[in-house]
């Protein structure tokens, strides 16, 4: 066991109730080997550090201008700035100087004893709810040896343990962490192996694959379907998640509403928003019509929030 | 605003100048009971109100006269209006010489020691019982219901027998027990008097379903409050009697039903059992008396009413917990006032419920349902911290498992006269002494303690510098306290709510003067978060970061960051904050309440009692803030300072879990006299199932994290915005602001950010 392996993590939530049972911690790791369009994390998807700019906030200062050692950083108009990502090295002395907190680095380098310590404060709200911790991304597979580790000391604390992943792992990597995960909340964005490479950048072969071999163990997997208005909900999609459900043996699943979250987030990253916005109404109703769809077909599901 | 009270009180005092002041004021009530006007408001069903027109307030001129230079101001200023009638302005002009300087805050203004005096003026401490009766009390409910009046005079006769004429007290305890014979007299000719209204009101009423209801009335009437009640609808009738009556007696706040549930239910559950009442009947009883704590308003001076904002009145009625034996008591009654808080939804009484690690499951759900509904209530209160607070405190375990709360959450048990609310210290005006030197940076006035220098070379010395500032408003707030009790014993003694808190009659002796078996006396220290986040401000920026010298903080902290936005902001931003689990700020809220609790430890009070302490603010928050200078948190000038021993405003940036942490990590064990935190919930956690459950487990968690109160507000920030800009249109909106519920439209602009800034957090 290593308690000095560091990783890459973005953020730790506590008081999460949406991700397992009772009241969660989740930690977020970062880097994750799809592109979906409609992400609302997009800090999570390099594993590098990246800087986030929230022009909402800031007060013009001019403090940062100074401090960049690249020079990557210009005086916009009164009360904003613009980043030059393509100069930005991403060293972090703007963000510790930026009094409003316009300036934040997403992603920061840990130790798995650190973050045990961090999530060991919640122990009496895990024990008091049945709670736990939820390992989220990004992918967590993605640092699969950090992931373990994590696992594998947080059952040794006794915590409850759930992962939320996208299924894109090598199998021996998800095999390996087994015996330390409680539950697998396991996203599937679509059931047709083109369609899903247009939508996310790779297509989905690994991904049912490894399912499929989840389901032959003791495994406790949850079928979450995340769903994006117009990308995988007309009749067609549905029937093919049916015909995937029956041929896996899936009789549960939950159904992940469309949220606009991360439209922000893009632009505090300096980045385009790949997908197009989506109206929320539209989502909720999308949602209702996949879940009635489902229920009618004899598979139980449940619309998340 | 009536003065029927204040006429009749004026006059009894004039007739009476040579009676000692306990018979005087026994007399004056006994006539007021006799006298003021009465009326049975449509479709109630219980009889009883505390003024003379529905939903108004009488004047207490012996407490208070000075109001009149403000009398024009009541209709339109910020809080706690009222409408002042022509006539009841010309009456009370009339009888203000008699009243000008016999009043509690003249001879206040008379005695007080000028160092306090200059403390009070500068924000550091502040008196409520300058300017209201003390009250802050549960009195003994059950004595009313199982002795009735008559069980009481007997008992009275019986005490005063006992007494020889050899007693060195022997005229004293005379004339107690003389005056509390007067009010048993007038409890049974008020009781009377509403009898035959009601059989009056009956006999003219062409509603037969009415005329039923009025018959009904008299009838309860025609048995209580003289005998013991016979049934839940009589058992209700004599507990509004007694509930009402103190609020005439005495302006004072916080007069509390305590444990309603367990002392009520065994009347419901009998009549059930005959099938004397139905158990809609019983709820719709209960609703009303949930309405009938509405009615009691006081006459706030402009200062008072910023500090009690929204009407509060502090009647605390609590259920559940465990009982005596330490089992859990949950009863039938627990779950109807659930359903009549439901019901109801206003802002009174002060609803609460006990938790305790065996508290039922079905009842945490109920509690969270009832929380969503929207006036936030109940609050809910740990027995498993609270009742060992108690037995630190020397209160025997069985009594300690009976606790009760008062007012917002101060702990008290029976037979016990807490004088809860025995003054404020503002903890981040010692803050502003410290820096500079006993002289605070919002006048450049003394208020604390000269101590010779204000150039710290580390910020331990700071510290040590603070503790004593700390320790020295302490000691001037338990002057201040001990003063207060000797005041209101010569100007407001309390013969009415001396006949039901024991040992009194026993004793032959008032409870201003100590007559009751506990005495203690609450301190309250205001703005934790702003002081804890303050202190740990200074630590980094002046001594560990050496960004600035303490004497340049001191100029952007009295000139309130005048063109140091950037500044502040790094404050705001890049320093911890209580609230988030963070033990570098954490453990200096520890450690400078610890420093609180130990120094009132070493002193006695007024009635040779103990110093409780306590960390609630009602909403002192926001009077005390705005004589408080911008203070190195980032916090403005004059805005409020954190209320309680809540995180501050927005700052509690991890959500509950963190939040509850920190708080834990303050001697909450030390603070019997109660601690309140508030937390902001977003409304859609409520909208499932499994959030609802979700709360259940936060509730259970508080529960095992020892933590001392709890109290939600589930409103979101859309709906309080539009409140504010289209009042007439949020007329019903309650929403917590302390230690109680308020009507939100009815509170002051400022007042109203505040919450909304409470609630801009979002998790």
């Amino acid at each position: 066991m290593n308690k000095d392996i560091r990783g890459v993590i973005f953020d730790i939530q506590r008081f999460s109730i949406h991700d397992g049972p009772g009241i969660r911690t989740i930690v977020f790791l970062k880097g994750c080997p799809l592109r979906c369009l409609w992400c609302s994390n997009p800090e999570s998807q390099a594993t590098q550090l990246e800087l986030l700019y929230n022009s909402s906030i800031c007060i013009g200062c001019k403090k940062c201008l100074n401090i960049c050692p690249q020079k990557a950083i210009t005086f916009l108009n009164h009360d904003n700035v613009l980043v030059d990502r393509s100069k930005c090295d991403v060293c972090g002395i703007c963000v510790s100087e930026c009094p409003t907190g316009a300036l934040r680095l997403a992603g920061e380098v840990r130790s798995v004893s650190s973050i045990i310590e961090e999530v060991k404060r919640d122990r009496v709200f895990f024990e008091s709810s049945g709670g736990g911790v939820t390992f989220s991304g990004g992918e967590p597979f993605a640092q699969p040896s950090f992931l373990y580790e994590l696992l594998k000391l947080c059952k040794l604390e006794g915590f409850h343990t759930t992962i939320e992943t996208s299924g894109k792992a090598r199998w021996t990597v998800m095999e390996h962490s087994l015996p330390y995960i409680d539950l697998i909340l396991f996203d599937l964005k679509h059931p047709n192996s083109q369609i899903h490479a247009d939508i996310t950048g790779i297509s989905n072969t690994e991904i049912l694959s490894n399912l499929n071999k989840l389901l032959q163990t003791k495994a406790s997997v949850l079928v979450r379907i995340p769903i994006i208005p117009g990308i995988n909900t007309n009749l067609e999609t549905r029937k093919d998640f049916l015909n995937l459900f029956r041929e896996f043996g899936i009789k549960t699943i939950e159904i992940l509403p469309y949220h606009i979250y991360g439209v922000q987030k893009y632009e505090m990253l300096g980045r385009p928003y790949p997908g197009n916005e989506i109206e929320l109404d539209e989502s909720k109703e999308t949602a209702i019509e996949f879940y009635q769809y489902m229920i009618q077909n004899g598979v139980t599901a449940k619309i998340s929030h | 605003m009536c003065c029927d009270r204040a006429v009749i009180y004026t006059k009894v005092y004039k007739e009476h100048q040579n009676k000692p002041i306990l018979l005087k004021r026994a007399i004056a009530l006994r006539e007021t009971l006799e006298k003021m006007p009465i009326f049975i408001w449509e479709s109630e069903l219980i009889a009883g109100h505390p003024a003379s027109l529905p939903r108004s307030a009488e004047v207490f001129p012996e407490v208070n006269i000075g109001f009149i230079s403000e009398i024009d101001e009541f209709e339109t200023r910020e809080y706690n209006r009222l409408i002042v009638p022509f006539s009841v302005k010309k009456q009370l002009l009339e009888m203000q010489p008699f009243w000008t300087g016999k009043t509690l805050h003249d001879r206040f203004s008379a005695i007080r020691p000028t160092e306090i005096s200059m403390a009070i003026k500068a924000g550091l401490l502040s008196n409520p019982h300058e300017w209201s009766g003390l009250a802050h009390v549960s009195i003994d409910y059950s004595k009313i219901l199982t002795k009735g009046i008559n069980g009481i005079l007997k008992e009275i006769e019986l005490f005063q027998s006992d007494v020889p004429i050899t007693d060195p007290d022997y005229s004293e305890k005379f004339v107690f027990y003389e005056a509390a014979k007067e009010l048993c007299n007038g409890v049974v000719n008020f009781a009377e008097r509403y009898r035959l209204l009601a059989e009056h009101m009956a006999s003219v009423e062409i509603n037969e379903a009415r005329k039923k209801e009025l018959y009904q009335i008299a009838k309860v009437l025609k048995n209580v409050p003289f005998n013991p009640a016979q049934n839940f609808r009589e058992a209700i009738q004599a507990f509004w009697l007694v509930q009402l009556i103190p609020q005439i007696e005495s302006n004072g706040f916080s007069i509390s039903p305590g444990r309603f549930d367990q002392y009520m239910e065994p009347y419901l559950v009998r009549d059930l059992e005959r099938e004397q009442i139905t158990l809609d009947e019983a709820q719709e009883l209960l609703d009303n008396l949930f309405l009938k704590f509405c009615e009691i308003l006081r006459v706030d001076t402009r200062a008072s009413a910023e500090v009690n904002a929204g009407y509060a009145s502090g009647q605390n009625l609590v259920v559940g917990g465990i009982n005596s034996e330490g089992l859990d008591s949950t009863n039938l009654l627990t779950a109807m006032c659930i359903i009549s808080n439901y019901h109801v939804r206003l802002h009174q009484p002060n609803f609460t419920v006990r938790l305790h690690k065996g508290t039922p499951e079905r009842l945490l759900k109920m509690i969270v349902e009832s929380i969503s509904c929207g006036n936030g209530m109940p609050q809910v209160l740990n027995d498993e911290l609270i009742v060992t607070s108690l037995q630190e405190k020397g209160i025997p375990l069985i009594e300690a498992r009976d606790y009760l709360p008062v007012g917002c959450d101060e702990i008290t048990v029976a037979k016990h006269w807490g004088r809860c609310n025995g003054g404020y210290i503002n903890f981040a005006k010692l803050v502003e002494l410290t820096i500079n030197d006993g002289y605070d940076l919002f006048n450049e006035q003394k208020a604390g303690l000269k101590q010779g220098y204000d150039n710290y070379h580390t910020f331990d010395e700071f510290m040590t510098a603070f503790n004593n500032q700390l320790r020295n408003a302490v000691r001037m707030q338990i002057s201040e306290a001990n003063l207060t009790d000797s005041i209101h014993k010569n100007l407001l003694p309390l013969p009415f709510l001396s006949l039901f808190i024991d040992d009194c009659l026993l004793k032959g002796r008032d409870v201003t003067e100590g007559g009751a078996h506990y005495n203690t006396t609450g301190i309250v220290g205001v703005g934790s978060a702003t002081c804890a986040d303050s202190l740990v401000a200074i630590e980094r920026l002046v001594f560990k970061e050496q960004r600035i010298k303490l004497h340049e903080l001191k100029k952007i902290l009295i000139n309130d960051y005048e063109n140091q936005e950037e500044l502040r902001q790094h404050i705001l931003n890049k320093y911890p904050k209580f609230g988030n689990d963070i033990d570098e700020v954490d453990q200096l809220a520890r450690d400078f309440t610890d420093v609180f609790f130990d120094e009132l430890d070493k002193y006695r009070n007024y009635r040779n009692g103990q110093f409780w302490p306590a960390l609630y603010s009602v909403s002192a928050q926001v009077g005390l803030g705005n004589s408080t200078s911008a203070t190195p948190d980032g916090r403005h000038r004059s805005m409020p300072l954190s209320d309680g021993l809540t995180p501050m405003y927005g700052m509690d940036r991890k959500g509950p879990t963190a939040s509850l942490s920190s708080v834990a990590k303050v001697a909450l064990v030390r603070a019997p006299n109660g601690v309140i935190v508030n937390q902001r919930l977003t409304a859609n956690l409520f909208n499932s199932e499994e959030g609802i459950s979700k709360i259940c487990m936060l509730l259970k968690s508080f529960v095992n994290i020892n933590g001392f109160h709890w109290q939600f507000n589930i409103v979101d920030n859309k709906t309080l915005l539009m409140a504010q800009e289209n009042p007439e249109n949020f007329r019903g909106l309650v929403v917590r602001v302390a230690g109680y519920s308020a009507i939100f439209v009815e509170l002051s602009k400022k007042a109203q950010d505040s919450i909304i800034d409470r609630y801009s957090a979002n998790i």
